[in-house]
């Protein structure tokens, strides 16, 4: 480390498994004639476990400071800037995570009737009717439990409105463009299509000349985001939507990128039937390290041919609807589609996080929400702009809406340093790094997004770092592709946390290795 | 609130645009067409328009859960797949922990050890708990988990299009997992039970499983709380057909009962949920998936995992391993198509296990299997049943009056939740559903379910 840098505590805290067993009891009550009606009637022996799990268990205090110590060498929104590209990680109010996990709702069972539990239902059904406005969409379902999820929700409803139309041995492709985030063609794949990438042309946009060739009688839809992986938005999108809709195809809207045009331009309005968005970007929701987060899909009421069906019936999932003779919400599950993709109606905290955000800022507060955004994107250019060493593919004259991916291609190419050494240093500096190496169609991407949320001291701190990275790759670049020298521990050896020999995806694993000595 | 959230608020972003040299934000948008603008964007419905004061939300959320009922838990007998359980106040306060709370998926691991640390924890005492190896950081829950079970099975045992599912699974389960399967040309066996108790007719499933099954599906327990000891016997015919064995666990069951791995499973499933987790109205929740350390089921695994290994000193350092069968690097041949997953509640669940090792969660499995045992012997006195065997949580529950009737006047009259309802081939004409225990209910709380099922059928509707 070096004196005045920012240092990440360095705890060598024992795994929870390295513990010795202080045996605790419960926390719950427990009755002792519960217990003893247990140990009266044995387990049949073929049913018993034989073998003893190596659990042991810690007194309270232990706990407390072993979450205290990892989470000190944890680093979320709370700590500074996490500018990851795609992700929007903007800062979490703590208005909403008052209310949706210290409250009642921790205590709801999903079975619960819906008599008793209106006041949620009411607010899934408003956040149902401000999604839509939100997206210029008709209809929403707030089923899916992530983007990813919503992504499966949409494309199993295009699969399942071509089979209802009879026409799903012919429409077996789904076309993706080359910059689009990985689930779109996994979520395609796994719904059984085709994926027909569609490259990008020099101005950002997808290449029309590509799209025409690859759009055809096979086409069953196509996905895309708008604003673009790259921040640009996509200009021709009506065009698209037109080529797409001429062939019997839908399109698919990724809103992952929300946060970029809200009050701009509605993706409904652009042309597309299907649109989920990703609570735990736009919508503030926490992102817990990697989930919880809900991934709500709305729809166009367009008609399953000669059905009488629209897209949002077969659909998976429930919707809460208003029973106007009862004066009741009720959660109503489709059931002439696609069929529940997760067990029950809703990934229901996320969702009232949601909501509790959007109550918040309203329409007006949402605007403006992306207007910084946007703006914060363009003022980390204009100050990144004219730093040797990086690059901004792509139109560069263009506005960036909510993120951009500058290229360390040059600064690579002169010192040997890369896109993955600057985000090490980026670390060192106190930093989360961007998002690197995607899109994959910039070479050596750093995918910076800062979100409205962001200060622009830690802005401007942000981009005085990249110059000083630059500087250091010139001056000592051995010292610039050793880094993280302050973080809790130095760069991670990805080599060997990967080779069969050397796998270990659990302490049970390491333990029977060094057993038999091998590792 | 706006001002709150976005630093400085208008007068901010408009020192911004001036060093950007924008005239106006709108230039920044200038490349959005006019006809797709939205004319009235700021008049449109959403929130309240306008933004609102911290106070006014706070009272407007307020007035809607105060139109949520949460019952007193010792009456809360509701099952059906989502459990009570005591949540102790330590866990709650792991997950307000700002670090963790508010941290991305770990993609760089020095930064991130103590996230990756913790979630390599999660790994490995599920693995513990499982007797299984190779534990990914969660799914969305059971049921997405089963569902990318049986897709895994199709990569692996290549070529064979036919999963045998045993009929006894929780219906919703089997339904997501059908979801899943139908646009890959996979036809599911579903193989016979018994109708009072969903114990596993062997003959059945003999012919149910084949040289052509990829994988069986089997639930300890079943969806009516049966701990089926002809699950061995399946496992046996599964792995003499070449099938992989799928087994979905109970995690507190497996703290007793033999568990995933003592049965043989090649991929092991379940949910998380009933170790503290809340109810939550359906989620989060936890789905946990876990394998053998065999290289050709763990290239077909799905999902996140976190692995030990040195960092450039030789230090122990943990992060993201087998990064090439997900989707932000396989694409269209990924393994599975997740990334946003439930890290944060299988941390709790860690939490939550070790804050009992081992002997407290068998305490805890022993008591709600002493919870089944005594309320199953209630309902017998009270005629209120027909089940026999080893019950492990939930067993049926029969009623004078249809089911559906009694819970709602159990409900009604006695502030207890009670059910599901069965569904066919269990549910005898309507008048059985489910009754689910809790480790901390007392003998007078399982008195009470009794005797509100005998007065609800009396009552009047
Ligand atoms: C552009 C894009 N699409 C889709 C996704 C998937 O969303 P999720 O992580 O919620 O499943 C993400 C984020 O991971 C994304 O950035």
């Amino acid at each position: 480390m070096e004196s005045g840098e920012w240092r990440q505590q360095v705890w060598r805290e024992p795994l929870l498994l390295e513990y010795p067993d202080r045996r605790p009891e419960p926390y719950a009550s427990i009755e002792p004639a519960a217990v003893e009606a247990s140990m009266e009637k044995p387990v049949p022996p073929p049913l018993k476990r034989r073998g003893k799990p190596n659990i042991p268990g810690l007194s309270e205090p232990e706990i407390i400071r072993h979450y205290t110590r990892l989470s000190s060498m944890s680093y979320g929104v709370d700590q500074g800037p996490v500018p990851l590209g795609s992700c929007t990680m903007k800062y979490n109010p703590r208005i909403a995570f008052k209310h949706v996990f210290t409250g009642r709702l921790r205590r709801v069972h999903p079975l619960q009737p819906d008599e008793t539990v209106q006041g949620l239902l009411e607010m899934l059904y408003q956040l149902q009717e401000w999604l839509a406005h939100i997206l210029g969409m008709d209809t929403c379902i707030l089923h899916p439990a992530a983007g990813a999820h919503g992504e499966l929700a949409g494309v199993l409803t295009i699969r399942k409105y071509h089979e209802l139309a009879g026409q799903l041995s012919v429409k077996r492709e789904i076309i993706v463009p080359d910059s689009a985030h990985g689930t779109n063609p996994a979520s395609a794949s796994m719904a059984g299509f085709r994926v027909v990438e569609v490259p990008t042309g020099p101005d950002g946009n997808v290449d029309m000349e590509a799209l025409r060739s690859a759009v055809g009688e096979s086409t069953a839809g196509l996905m895309l985001t708008n604003p673009s992986t790259l921040g640009l938005f996509e200009e021709r999108i009506e065009e698209i939507a037109g080529l797409v809709h001429k062939v019997g195809g839908l399109l698919y809207y990724d809103g992952a990128n929300l946060n970029g045009i809200m009050g701009y331009a509605r993706p409904g309005d652009m042309g597309f039937d299907i649109a989920h968005v990703n609570v735990h970007k736009t919508f503030s929701s926490p992102h817990g390290g990697g989930g919880p987060g809900a991934g709500p899909v709305c729809f166009k009421d367009v008609e399953v041919p000669g059905t009488g069906l629209r897209l949002s019936d077969i659909a998976p999932g429930a919707r809460v609807v208003y029973d106007e003779r009862e004066g009741l919400y009720r959660v109503r599950w489709n059931t002439r589609g696609v069929g529940r993709i997760r067990m029950w109606a809703f990934n229901t905290l996320p969702l009232v996080w949601a909501y509790i955000y959007i109550l918040s800022l309203g329409s007006v507060g949402l605007r403006r929400a992306t207007e910084r955004a946007v703006i914060n994107t363009n003022y980390f250019l204009s100050l990144v702009r004219g730093i040797e060493g990086y690059t901004l593919p792509y139109a560069p004259g263009r506005p960036r809406k909510h993120e951009a991916v500058l290229s360390a291609k040059p600064l690579e190419r002169e010192t040997g340093v890369n896109a993955e050494d600057v985000a090490k240093g980026l670390l060192d500096r106190g930093f989360y790094a961007p998002t690197i190496y995607f899109p994959l169609i910039v070479d050596e991407a750093l995918m910076v997004e800062f979100t409205e949320t962001e200060t622009p001291e830690n802005i401007q701190a942000y981009v005085r770092a990249l110059e000083e990275i630059a500087a250091e790759a010139r001056a000592s670049p051995e010292k610039a592709k050793s880094r993280p020298l302050n973080t809790s521990v130095g760069r991670v050896d990805q080599v060997y946390a990967n080779r069969p020999r050397t796998l270990t995806p659990s302490w049970r694993v390491y333990l029977r290795r060094a057993r038999e000595g091998g590792g | 609130m706006i001002d709150k959230w976005i630093p400085g608020g208008e007068r901010e972003s408009e020192k911004l645009l001036e060093k950007i040299g924008a005239g106006s934000v709108e230039e920044l948008f200038s490349d959005i067409p006019e006809g797709l603008r939205p004319e009235n964007w700021d008049s449109l419905p959403i929130g309240r328009r306008v933004p609102l004061s911290e106070q006014e939300v706070s009272e407007i959320v307020e007035e809607l859960l105060s139109r949520v009922e949460a019952y007193d838990p010792h009456r809360v007998f509701l099952g059906g797949g989502a459990y009570s359980s005591y949540t102790p106040a330590y866990v709650d306060f792991i997950l307000s922990m700002g670090e963790i709370l508010t941290s991305y998926t770990p993609y760089q691991a020095e930064i991130s050890q103590g996230l990756l640390q913790a979630l390599f924890e999660y790994q490995s005492l599920i693995a513990e708990l499982y007797d299984m190896d190779v534990v990914n950081s969660s799914h969305y829950d059971w049921s997405t988990a089963a569902a990318e079970a049986a897709l895994m099975s199709l990569r692996v045992v290549r070529g064979r299009r036919r999963i045998a599912v045993a009929g006894s699974v929780n219906p919703w389960r089997l339904e997501v997992i059908r979801s899943y399967v139908e646009p890959h040309d996979v036809k599911i066996d579903v193989i016979g039970t018994d109708t009072l108790d969903g114990r596993i007719d062997q003959d059945l499933a003999e012919t149910a499983i084949t040289g052509e099954t990829a994988a069986v599906y089997v639930e300890i327990p079943n969806a009516l709380g049966l701990v089926d000891e002809t699950v061995k016997l399946l496992a046996d015919r599964a792995h003499q057909k070449g099938a992989l064995l799928i087994v979905g666990m109970d995690p507190v069951a497996a703290a007793i009962y033999a568990p995933p791995g003592e049965l043989g499973a090649d991929i092991a499933v379940g949910d998380g949920q009933v170790l503290g987790l809340g109810l939550n109205y359906g989620g989060p929740y936890l789905g946990i998936m876990a394998t053998r350390l065999d290289m050709k089921l763990v290239r077909q695994f799905p999902g996140r995992i976190i692995g030990l290994t040195r960092d450039s000193q030789g230090r122990r350092a943990y992060t993201m391993i087998l990064q090439t069968r997900e989707q932000h690097i396989r694409r269209a041949k990924a393994t599975s198509n997740i990334t946003t997953n439930e890290s944060l509640m299988s941390i709790l669940a860690a939490a939550y296990i070790a804050g009992h090792g081992r002997t407290g969660l068998e305490k805890i499995a022993h008591a709600v299997r002493g919870n089944t045992i005594r309320l199953s012997r209630i309902l017998e006195r009270e005629n209120l049943t027909c089940a026999s065997g080893e019950h492990f949580r939930e067993i049926p529950v029969r009623t004078r009056c249809p089911f559906e009737q009694a819970a709602s006047n159990a409900r009604r009259s006695h502030g207890i939740l009670v059910g599901p309802p069965l569904w066919e081939p269990y549910s005898q004409h309507d008048t059985r559903g489910l009754a689910a225990v809790a480790e901390y209910h007392t003998g007078r709380d399982l008195e009470r379910l009794a005797e509100a099922l005998t007065a609800a059928c009396r009552e009047p509707r």
